[in-house]
């Protein structure tokens, strides 16, 4: 089983290679089997590799990509335990996305090429994981960025996609300039990006004194950098929102469950380093908290049912930085698990919501849905309650021992911060659960929406499968003060072989984790009864006043890097054209400028006539001068 | 065997006198051309049997200008045969992808003649020659200026300005020649290296001016963009691919090899410069309104960056400047002969934001968005390889420049990924629909070689990588 290993990386790149290449030839049904056979297969690989192998560690070294005399870099890949948690999670839920598109492409004639895009992006996100070293990781990382950008895109004719994919590969290139960085630091001082030695090195170089806190603090803060560029975090965050130009399931997959978690998984891989670093920490629990709070306090007054869930992800992902900011890596993969979950299961359903309705996404033109559309109702209701931290749901279990964890490291106010982010997440997914589905009368809705678009089994089945998932993945982390059967915390028993783990606790530190987590289930359940309370009957009317402007204006953080950084940078590159550079170099000095245009108009008149004498010109011309250099060769040779 | 290195130059020769014999037949010019180029392809393939390719070497050395006790030097090593090799390829791609039907007799004997003398300048091996074949190439360069464009004045701005070049390298050999007493004990490149007897502030700059106007290295790029959009498109892929790698090639092979620690006077500004460049071409490439002007800076933020890792003291940034130039000339060839492709279509508006050319011409797209992507180095393409060697080497040295330098990355999605909107997003327009844009199978063939060559070179470098690093 191990030795197929790199089928795993291969079937997916396979798909897009059949796809891509025959997307003249290969009929659209056979360009779906293709597209989503070559996720499924490898999944079951995965999974076989999952229950097959006990204690492993897979590492394969293929090729040496360069090396030098001080260093050198493999093409190699490793499966550890925190990579199988990925690669589950990348290869379940991205089947899943890949079945539920084949219901959502079905009319469309470019299936082919979509099917072989997502493809692509499962072999880069792959790439990603597997990488044995930030260079191979760097390749996905780029990879995933293009396949991202492509997908946005994907709905070339139009112009909001063209613009909102360049938006997400500039933005996402802004943070990758960080990672380039660091691999140099990296290199010029370690000559390894091999993360096992990385790990290793970096402490010990630490504590011997060969480097200072501050090189490892510069390094762990670039990385970070990258990181808020692919997982949408301040102040490289923007580009998310405007990805939901792409296709549905493209959100699902990408802009939700997988690829915005490369940053978490990045920090996770080179823990031992992040750790060294107190005031990298900081940062990146701090970064996390601020996109967190401002993100979810903008997710509770849009109106575009995708950006509300965008803007959901970007707090939910700084959530996860939290976690990651106070040590708490375990936690943080958790959440990162559960979240994948729930998050694909929104965004599918939302999908199946915005088919049924015509390709409708505003909220305001929704309502009454409830007994019209009782399935996608219920399968929302669940990931609503999952991500809301509401008892038993899958947010339920990793919010827990997030907000713990954080409490254990940071302190109260910390903790009362990310409470108040719970609070938020909890009002706004039940704001959209209630705009969708209550809020008017089913009358009303049949006013708006005759008849409604019919749901293809695929995507049916799918949400169904998903939803079971979420609701079973919280039970792969239950706490121990409600471990009744004793099985423990599996994954963090499961990852705590790779990653370290908060030592077990005490009978009286229990006491204060239930009242902790008590308090939080109270203010997650005031967020969701706050929502109720608002937007059950009717839509209320929003108040015009600064708070709700600002929050309208998402903060003004577009409009503030369109203003005073975009604009002017764009305005100083067009005048670098125009005005001064260009003509400065071309027309200087300016006698020489006269003296070229009088030849260049002597010639010129005599060229454009176009006829034998004339070449005969241009040719002699060109011999004068070479055969008068000769010449003075000569001449100078004989003087001498 | 040494006839084989004659050849690469006399094949093409040969080829120009039976263009200048055959009737001006579209079909038998272009057959002609074909058969020769792919003649010189497979003598340089061929060369790569030579021994001791990892150190310049003369092959070919017969007595010539006994007066000044010159001789007729060709040398070889893994760097001038890449560079030889990469030649050959683009003259057979420039065949296939045709020079124009109107004057089709005269384009295709002056780009053969081209041909002739690029492989004399990367081959020569002693400094008179490798001066005569310089100015040599202008001589078909300009010619074809002046048959297929009416626009005539940036023509002449690119001629005097790169004359003015040469000019100051010559003087550069005057002087060598007055201060050493004749061309001979310094002439061989071989000799030269032994001895590293010029350690000459003076002659270096001499040089160096020459190059920096080919290359070019900024601030010495003014004629560039004029002079590769005025030029017909065909003549414009030879520009961006090789006479900017003759520049490189002088800044490799004299300035840093040959010239010694003169340079080392110089190396800080042109370290600083070619930074500058990085960042000046993307950013101009950013603003440009026409394709070929886009491309031309784009080249231009590349080629500062290959300097960049020329003047470094580092070996890995050298031999991935090496390799920087190899791929970047496969790259700007695809990208250009789509384009003259696209020209020879006339339904593109490029002051217009969206052409929607995607949903006609999914092929073209397809080679164009992959080597676009090369082009800003995606990694896992070569486009990378080059850029992350030689800023991983330099950073060593000049950390602030290098991070700098970096930046440029973010600059160049911004250029490319606006030209790919501008080509193929958005709504297709009703001229363009009626148009075929069809690439043809040879051509097809062509782009594709080149892809799978930047893929090999992309994820498994340390082949070409490990011939470079030896010789730096």
């Amino acid at each position: 089983m191990v030795g197929w290993s790199f089928l795993i990386i291969l079937i997916p790149l396979a798909g897009f290679a059949i796809n891509i290449l025959g997307s003249r030839v290969i009929p659209k049904w056979l360009a779906m089997l293709v597209g989503v056979m070559a996720v499924i297969i490898p999944f079951t690989i995965a999974g076989g590799l999952f229950f097959g192998v006990g204690e492993f560690l897979i590492r394969e070294h293929w090729f040496n990509w360069l090396e030098t005399d001080s260093w050198l870099l493999e093409v190699a890949y490793r499966l550890d335990h925190l990579s199988m948690v990925m690669l589950l999670i990348i290869l379940g839920i991205g089947g899943l996305i890949h079945i539920y598109s084949v219901g959502y492409m079905r009319d469309r004639e470019d299936a082919g090429r979509f099917f072989s895009y997502m493809n692509l992006f499962i072999f880069f996100m792959l790439v990603l994981v597997l990488g044995d070293n930030l260079l191979v990781m760097f390749i996905g990382w780029e990879g995933v960025g293009l396949c991202s950008y492509l997908l946005i895109g994907f709905d070339y004719h139009r112009k909001a996609a063209a613009i909102a994919a360049t938006k997400a590969f500039v933005t996402n290139r802004i943070g990758d300039v960080g990672f380039l960085i660091a691999i140099f630091i990296l290199l010029n001082n370690f000559g390894t990006l091999s993360f096992t030695k990385l790990n290793q090195v970096i402490p010990n170089a630490l504590a011997s004194g060969e480097i200072g806190v501050g090189l490892v603090s510069l390094i762990c803060i670039l990385l970070f950098f990258a990181a808020t560029g692919k997982s949408a975090q301040f102040p490289l965050f923007t580009w998310l929102p405007d990805a939901m130009e792409g296709p549905t399931p493209v959100s699902a997959l990408i802009h939700a469950a997988t690829m915005v978690t490369s940053g978490i998984y990045l920090i996770v891989r080179l823990w031992p380093i992040f750790e060294l670093s107190e005031l990298a920490q900081s940062v990146i629990l701090y970064t996390g908290a601020f996109s967190a709070l401002v993100s979810a306090l903008i997710a509770t007054k849009q109106w575009d049912i995708k950006k509300v869930l965008a803007y959901s992800t970007i707090s939910q992902l700084g959530y996860m930085f939290m976690a990651l900011g106070a040590g708490g890596y375990g936690a943080a993969m958790f959440h990162l698990t559960t979240h994948a979950f729930f998050k694909a299961l929104l965004f599918l359903v939302a999908g199946s919501v915005i088919v049924q309705l015509h390709h409708q996404q505003d909220l305001r033109k929704m309502g009454g849905l409830k007994l019209r559309l009782p399935l996608a109702g219920l399968i929302f209701a669940i990931g609503a309650w999952s991500i809301s931290g509401l008892p038993f749901g899958a947010g339920f279990f990793s919010k827990d021992e997030l907000l713990w964890q954080l409490y254990l490291d940071r302190g109260w106010d910390v903790w009362l911060l990310a409470v108040l982010i719970a609070f938020l997440s909890a009002y706004y997914t039940y704001r959209l659960f209630y705009l969708i589905f209550y809020g008017q009368s089913a009358e009303h809705s049949q006013k708006s929406y005759p008849s409604l678009v019919a749901e293809p089994a695929a995507m049916k089945y799918v949400l169904i499968v998903l939803a079971a998932g979420t609701v079973l993945v919280g039970l792969l982390g239950v706490p121990h003060y409600l471990d009744i059967f004793h099985v423990g915390n599996l994954i963090n028993l499961y990852l705590a072989k790779v990653v370290v783990m908060p030592s077990q606790l005490g009978i009286d530190q229990s006491m204060t984790e239930i009242l902790l987590m008590s308090t939080s289930l109270a203010v997650a359940v005031g967020g969701f009864l706050l929502a109720r309370m608002r937007y059950r009957k009717s839509l209320p009317i929003e108040k015009d006043n600064g708070w709700n402007r600002l929050l309208v204006g998402k903060f003004f953080v577009d409009d503030i890097y369109q203003d005073y950084i975009a604009k002017p940078f764009s305005n100083l590159v067009k005048g670098l054209g125009i005005a001064y550079f260009e003509d400065f170099f071309h027309s200087a000095p300016k006698w020489g400028r006269r003296f070229f245009l009088k030849i260049g108009e002597s010639i010129g008149k005599t060229g454009q006539s176009g006829n034998m004498q004339d070449y005969a010109l241009a040719i002699g011309f060109s011999m004068m001068i070479g055969f008068a250099i000769v010449v003075i060769l000569f001449l100078t040779s004989w003087l001498y | 065997m040494e006839f084989i290195l004659v050849s690469l130059i006399l094949l093409p020769l040969a080829g120009f006198s039976v263009a200048l014999i055959l009737p001006s037949d579209y079909k038998w010019q272009r057959i002609n051309f074909i058969f020769f180029t792919l003649l010189s392809l497979a003598a340089a393939i061929y060369s790569f049997k030579f021994d001791g390719l990892d150190k310049f070497h003369d092959i070919i050395n017969i007595p010539w200008l006994s007066v000044m006790q010159v001789n007729f030097r060709l040398g070889i090593d893994y760097i001038s045969l890449s560079l030889v090799l990469t030649t050959t390829f683009i003259f057979v791609g420039s065949a296939v992808a045709g020079v124009g039907k109107e004057n089709i007799k005269i384009n295709t004997a002056l780009m053969l003649l081209l041909e002739a003398f690029l492989i004399g300048v990367f081959l020569a091996s002693d400094v008179l020659l490798f001066y005569i074949f310089w100015e040599l190439v202008m001589l078909p360069v300009i010619g074809l200026f002046f048959i297929n464009i009416k626009d005539q004045y940036r023509a002449i701005y690119f001629y005097l300005y790169t004359i003015a070049g040469s000019l100051v390298m010559f003087l550069g050999i005057v002087y060598i020649y007055f201060y050493y007493g004749d061309l001979a004990s310094g002439g061989g490149y071989v000799d030269w290296l032994e001895v590293r007897a010029l350690n000459n502030n003076l002659i270096w700059a001499l040089f160096a001016i020459a190059f920096a106007i080919k290359a070019p290295l900024f601030p010495f790029h003014g004629w560039q963009a004029g002079a590769y959009q005025a030029a017909p498109t065909f003549l414009t892929v030879i520009l961006a691919t090789l006479l900017s790698k003759m520049g490189w090639y002088g800044f490799y092979r004299y300035s840093h090899k040959l010239l010694g620690e003169g340079g080392e006077f110089w190396q800080g500004s042109i370290l600083f410069l070619s930074v500058v460049g990085v960042i000046y071409g993307a950013m101009m490439a950013w603003q440009s309104k026409n394709i070929k002007s886009l491309f031309a800076y784009s080249s231009l933020s590349h080629l500062n960056m290959m300097i960049y890792g020329i003047f470094s003291d580092s070996e890995v940034a050298l031999a991935g400047s090496i390799f920087f130039a190899i791929q970047h000339s496969l790259i700007m060839a695809g990208i250009f002969w789509i384009i003259q492709f696209l020209e020879g279509r006339k339904g593109i508006n490029l002051t217009n934001n969206f052409n929607g050319l995607f949903k006609v011409a999914p092929v073209l797209a397809g080679f164009f968005i992959f080597l676009s992507l090369a082009n800003i180095g995606l990694p896992g393409l070569s486009g990378f390889v080059g850029e992350f060697t030689i800023l991983s080497g330099n950073f060593k040295f000049y950390p602030g420049l290098t991070v700098v330098a970096t930046g440029g990355v973010i600059l160049a999605a911004l250029y490319q990924l606006k030209i790919i909107q501008r080509l193929f997003f958005g709504e297709v327009s009703l001229i363009n629909e009626r148009i075929n844009y069809k690439l043809g199978y040879e051509m097809i063939a062509i782009l594709a070689i080149i892809i799978i060559a930047v893929i090999i070179m992309g994820i498994y470098p340390s082949f070409l990588f490990d011939l470079f690093k030896e010789i730096v």
